[in-house]
C-alpha cells in the first residue's frame, strides 16, 4: 500500500515536472513583467505597471500613432473643436459593449470621467486642470467644455492611458459602495477592450481571455489568452524566455542581455522610450547658481562614453524632447565634451582652483550610479571633486523638494504623461513647477522660457508651435539648467514566433495585444 | 495533575511576556521606520501628483498628525485587530497578509520538513558512523551549505535543474496554465489535497522543491552538525555504556536511549532556525518570484509603506515567539526532568 502511494506520488511529480517546462500553448501569449500594479483602478493607477493590462482590457476615446505623430480614433470616431477651443465634441463609435454587457455611449464617457475627476487622485489632474464639464449631447455625442482655452494638446492628453481608460457605467454605479467603487475597481477591469480579465492571483499572474463581443471582431490572427506573469528576478526571466516558458520578456536590464545573445529562437529588442535621463543642476544656490559653472559642467560631461552605461544601445539626447516626439529637433545646437572649454569657463567664474559638488542618483535608476562614477573621474581632471550619493525614490523626492537639502546635481528620469512636447517642457522647465508643485528640479525661473511655453499651449498652428518649442529648447540649452543625457531604452525580448508587436515609445510598457499572434 | 497546572501557568506567563515583547518590537519598528527619509503621502499620491492632492491624501491617511498620536492610533488599532491600510496596495494590511502569508508558511514549513527529514537522520548517521565517508561528505556539504549565500544557492539550483536539466520549474507557486486550488488555507498543497485537485497538488509540490531546498540548506546543515555533536557527546556517557553492556541492540541504544537526550540541544536550534528560515525567505522569495510576505516586505520597504512593514514585523515576531514557546514546552515532553 505504502509502495503504491509512493509510486503514485513519484508519477505525479514526474508528469508535472515535464509539463512545467513545456513551451506555451499556441493560442496563449505569456508575458513576463517585473512590475505589477497595486490597483487596477483607472482613476487611481499612475504607474508604468498598468500599461499591459489597461491596453488589453480598456480603451480610450482617441489614441496616438507614433509613426505618424497623429491622433487617431478609438472609441470616438471623429471630433470637432470649436474655433476658440472651448468645446470638444466627440462623435462616438456605435455598437460597442463593455465586458459586462453595458452599452458604450455618451453617458458612459461622462460617468467614467466624472468618477476620475471626483476621486481626484493620481492622474485626475489631466482632466481637472482643463475640463470644466462633460455633457451628453445625444447617445452618440459627448461634449467637453474646457476650463482654460485654447489648450492645443488636449487630444493628446486624452490619448494617455492614465486616467483616460473608460470603465463600464453599470460597474461604476453598481459597485460604488461608500468609496466610489475604489474597492471594486482595485481588482476588477470592466472595459470595452479586446481582452477581459479572468483572474488575478496577486504577486503571481493576471490572465486575460478574448472578449467575444469585441467591436473590432476576431477575424485575422489573434491570441485567445494572455498571461502576465510577474517575475521580479530578471536573471530568472531571461532563463524562462530562453526555455520557451515566456513568449515575451519585458524589462530585462541592458547589461543582462548578453546572456540571451545568439540564443536560438530569441529575438532581442531594445527601444528608446519617451522617458529621458538628465542631471538637474541647482540653479538657486551654491556655485551652480552661476550659469558659467553650469555651462562648464555641460562641457565636462563625456556624452559618448556615457552611452556605454546604456550598453551602447542609445544615443545622446539632442534638445530636451526625445526623438520620435513632435517637437524633437536634430538641428538644435548641443554641448560637446571639451575639457579645455570647461576649465576656461570655471576659471572665468572664479573656480580655477576647483570646487566640490554633490551628485545624487536614485537606487531604482541604476544607470545614475555609473554615469556619476564615470563623470567623477572626468571631473577630477579639471579640479572638480564630485561626491556621489545614493538616494531612494522617497529620499530623492525629500531632498529635491526642499531648497535647503537640494543637492548640487541630481540624476533623474522623466517619463511623459501624454505624447506632446508640453509634457516634457512644462513640468520640467516652467518656473511655476518648482518642487513640490512640479518636477522643475533645477528651479529654473526664466521668464522668457515661461512666456514661450505659455504661448505654445495656445498656438493652434502646428508649424508655428514647433518654432516656439525650438526657441524654448535653445534658451534652455543656453541656460544649462540640466545635463541632458539620453532617452532611456527599454528591452522587449521575445520568442521568434511572436508576430505583430509594435513598440510605442509613448506607452512603452504596454503591448498591442490585439495585433500580436504566434506563428 | 499538578504538573499540568504548572505547565498551563507557565504558558500563560509566557504569553503575557510575549505581549510585552510584541509591543516592544512594534514600538521600535514604528519609530525606526518613521526616521527613514521619504514622504509616504507623496509616494502614495505619485511624484506627479499636485501638492493639494498630496495634502488631501496625507490628511486621509492621518500622516499630518504628530508622531506620538499616530503611534497611539496605530497601537489602539492593533489591539482591535486593525493593522491599518497599506498605502501601496490600498487595502487593509490584514487582507494583504492573508493573501501573502500562506505562501511563506508553505515555503518555510516545507523547508523545515526537509531540514528535519534530512538533517536529523544525517546527523545520526554521521555520529554513529564517525569518520566514515558519509560523515566526511556530510561535513563538507554542511560547511558549503552554511557558507553559501541563500540567494546564490537559489540561482545555482535554478541554473542546474531548470536551465540545464530542465526538470524543475524556476519561479512561482504554480504553472501559468493552472489556477490556484479552491481557497481554504491559502497553502496550495493543502488546498489541492482538500479539493482533490491532483494536478494542482503535483504542480505546487514541484514548484516547492527548488525554493524550499535553497532555503533549507543552511538550516539543515546546522541541524545536522548539532545532532551529530550532541549525539556523540551522549554516546560517550556512562548510561549508554550501561545500556550497551546490558546487551541491548545498538539500534535501541541509539534511537531509544541516546537520541532522546541528544535531541534537546537540537530542538533549541530548530526553534531558532524558524527565524533564520523566515529571514531567508525574503531573498528566496525574490529569486523565485514566490509571492509571500518576504516579497511583500521588500516592496513595502521601498515604498515607505509603514503600516505594511509593521504588519510584516508583527506577524514574523508572533511566529518566531510562538515557535520558541512551543520548543520550550516540548523540552518538558522530551525530558521529564525539566519542570516549569
Amino acid at each position: 500500500m505504502r509502495t503504491r502511494f509512493a509510486c503514485c506520488l513519484v508519477a505525479l511529480l514526474g508528469v508535472s515536472a515535464v509539463s512545467a517546462i513545456a513551451s506555451t500553448p499556441a493560442d496563449t501569449l505569456v508575458v513576463g513583467v517585473v512590475e505589477e500594479v497595486t490597483t487596477m483602478d483607472p482613476a487611481i493607477d499612475y504607474t508604468f505597471g498598468s500599461g499591459p493590462l489597461f491596453r488589453a482590457a480598456y480603451e480610450r476615446l482617441v489614441t496616438f500613432n507614433t509613426a505618424s505623430g497623429k491622433i487617431e480614433p478609438q472609441l470616438a470616431l471623429s471630433w470637432d473643436v470649436s474655433d476658440d477651443g472651448q468645446f470638444y465634441t466627440f462623435h462616438l463609435r456605435k455598437g460597442v459593449t463593455f465586458h459586462d454587457g453595458a452599452a458604450f455611449n455618451a453617458a458612459a464617457v461622462k460617468t467614467a470621467y466624472d468618477r476620475v475627476m471626483t476621486i481626484n487622485e493620481g492622474p485626475a489632474w489631466m482632466l481637472t486642470s482643463y475640463v470644466a464639464a462633460i455633457d451628453v449631447v445625444d447617445d452618440a455625442t459627448v461634449r467637453f467644455t474646457m476650463k482654460t482655452y485654447p489648450f492645443v494638446p488636449f487630444l493628446r492628453v486624452l490619448s494617455s492611458y492614465w486616467g483616460m481608460c473608460i470603465a463600464s457605467p453599470t460597474a461604476i454605479t453598481q459597485n460604488a459602495g461608500d468609496d466610489m467603487g475604489k474597492t471594486f475597481f482595485r481588482n476588477h477591469i470592466v472595459g470595452t477592450g479586446p481582452y477581459k480579465l479572468v483572474e488575478w492571483v496577486e504577486g503571481q499572474q493576471m490572465v486575460f481571455e478574448r472578449f467575444d463581443g469585441y467591436w473590432g471582431g476576431w477575424t485575422g490572427n489573434h491570441v485567445n489568452r494572455i498571461v502576465l506573469r510577474k517575475i521580479l528576478d530578471t536573471t530568472t526571466m531571461a532563463l524562462l524566455l530562453e526555455s520557451g516558458d515566456l513568449d515575451i520578456a519585458y524589462g530585462i536590464p541592458l547589461d543582462e542581455l548578453t546572456s540571451l545573445n545568439g540564443k536560438p529562437g530569441v529575438v532581442i529588442g531594445v527601444h528608446d522610450t519617451f522617458t529621458t535621463n538628465m542631471i538637474a543642476m541647482n540653479t538657486t544656490k551654491g556655485p551652480l547658481a552661476d550659469v558659467r559653472v553650469r555651462r562648464a559642467l555641460s562641457y565636462s560631461f563625456d556624452y559618448a562614453s556615457a552611452m556605454e552605461v546604456f550598453a551602447g544601445y542609445t544615443t545622446p539626447l539632442i534638445g530636451q524632447i526625445p526623438a520620435g516626439m513632435p517637437g524633437h529637433d536634430d538641428s538644435l545646437p548641443h554641448y560637446v565634451f571639451d575639457l579645455d572649454v570647461a576649465k576656461q569657463l570655471l576659471a572665468e567664474a572664479g573656480y580655477a582652483k576647483g570646487l566640490s559638488l554633490e551628485y545624487t542618483w536614485v537606487t531604482e535608476e541604476p544607470e545614475g550610479r555609473r554615469v556619476g562614477v564615470l563623470w567623477q573621474d572626468t571631473l577630477r581632471k579639471i579640479g572638480v571633486d564630485l561626491k556621489v550619493t545614493e538616494v531612494t525614490v522617497a529620499g530623492h523626492w525629500d531632498r529635491v523638494s526642499n531648497i535647503e537639502t537640494m543637492p548640487d546635481l541630481a540624476n533623474y528620469r522623466w517619463g511623459i504623461d501624454y505624447p506632446d512636447p508640453s509634457s516634457v517642457l512644462v513640468p520640467l522647465y516652467h518656473g511655476d513647477n518648482a518642487p513640490p508643485a512640479g518636477y522643475n528640479l533645477s528651479r529654473l525661473a526664466d521668464p522668457r522660457v515661461n512666456a514661450i511655453l505659455d504661448a505654445s499651449g495656445k498656438e493652434p498652428d502646428e508649424t508655428k508651435r514647433l518654432q516656439l518649442l525650438a526657441e524654448a529648447q535653445s534658451l534652455l540649452l543656453t541656460g544649462a539648467s540640466n545635463i541632458w543625457i539620453t532617452a532611456v531604452p527599454v528591452t522587449v525580448c521575445m520568442r521568434s514566433n511572436v508576430q505583430g508587436y509594435v513598440f510605442e515609445p509613448a506607452a512603452f510598457s504596454s503591448f498591442n495585444f490585439y495585433d500580436i499572434y504566434k506563428k | 495533575m499538578l504538573d499540568r497546572q504548572v505547565m498551563v501557568r507557565y504558558i500563560v506567563k509566557r504569553l503575557a511576556l510575549l505581549t510585552i515583547t510584541l509591543l516592544g518590537v512594534l514600538t521600535l519598528t514604528f519609530f525606526v521606520s518613521h526616521v527613514v527619509p521619504g514622504d509616504p503621502a507623496r509616494l502614495a499620491a505619485g511624484v506627479r501628483a499636485r501638492p493639494e492632492q498630496v495634502e488631501a491624501l496625507r490628511t486621509r491617511l492621518g500622516l499630518d498628525r504628530p508622531l506620538w498620536q499616530q503611534y497611539g492610533h496605530y497601537i489602539a488599532g492593533v489591539v482591535r485587530g486593525d493593522l491599518g491600510e497599506s498605502i501601496r496596495t490600498r487595502r487593509p494590511v490584514s487582507a494583504d497578509l492573508a493573501e501573502y502569508f500562506p505562501a511563506t508558511v508553505e515555503l518555510t514549513a516545507f523547508a523545515m520538513i526537509l531540514c528535519l527529514l534530512i538533517g536529523i537522520p544525517l546527523g545520526i548517521v554521521s555520529a554513529v558512523k564517525r569518520e566514515s565517508v558519509i560523515d566526511h561528505v556530510s561535513r563538507v556539504a554542511s560547511t558549503a551549505a552554511v557558507s553559501m549565500p541563500t540567494f546564490w544557492l537559489g540561482l545555482l539550483l535554478q541554473l542546474l535543474f531548470f536551465r540545464w536539466l530542465q526538470i524543475l520549474p524556476a519561479t512561482g507557486r504554480l504553472g501559468f496554465y493552472l489556477s490556484p486550488p479552491a481557497h481554504a488555507t491559502g497553502l496550495y498543497v493543502l488546498d489541492s489535497l482538500f479539493s482533490g485537485n491532483w494536478t494542482a497538488l503535483g504542480d505546487s509540490l514541484v514548484h516547492l522543491i527548488l525554493p524550499a531546498t535553497a532555503l533549507a540548506a543552511s538550516s539543515m546543515a546546522v541541524i545536522t552538525r548539532m545532532t551529530r555533536s550532541s549525539l556523540l557527546e551522549i554516546l560517550s556517557l556512562d548510561y549508554v555504556r550501561t545500556a550497551r553492556s546490558k546487551g541491548l541492540a545498538e539500534k535501541v541504544v541509539i534511537l531509544k536511549h541516546a537520541l532522546r537526550n541528544a535531541l534537546l540541544p537540537s530542538l533549541t536550534v530548530i526553534g531558532l532556525q524558524v527565524g533564520v528560515l523566515l529571514a531567508g525567505a525574503v531573498l528566496i522569495e525574490v529569486v523565485f518570484s514566490w509571492p509571500g510576505i518576504g516579497l511583500y516586505a521588500v516592496q513595502s520597504i521601498t515604498f515607505v509603506d509603514f503600516q505594511a512593514i509593521l504588519g510584516v514585523t508583527l506577524i514574523t515576531a508572533i511566529v518566531y515567539s510562538g515557535v520558541n514557546l512551543i520548543v520550550d514546552v516540548l523540552y518538558g515532553v522530551i525530558d521529564p526532568r525539566i519542570h516549569y
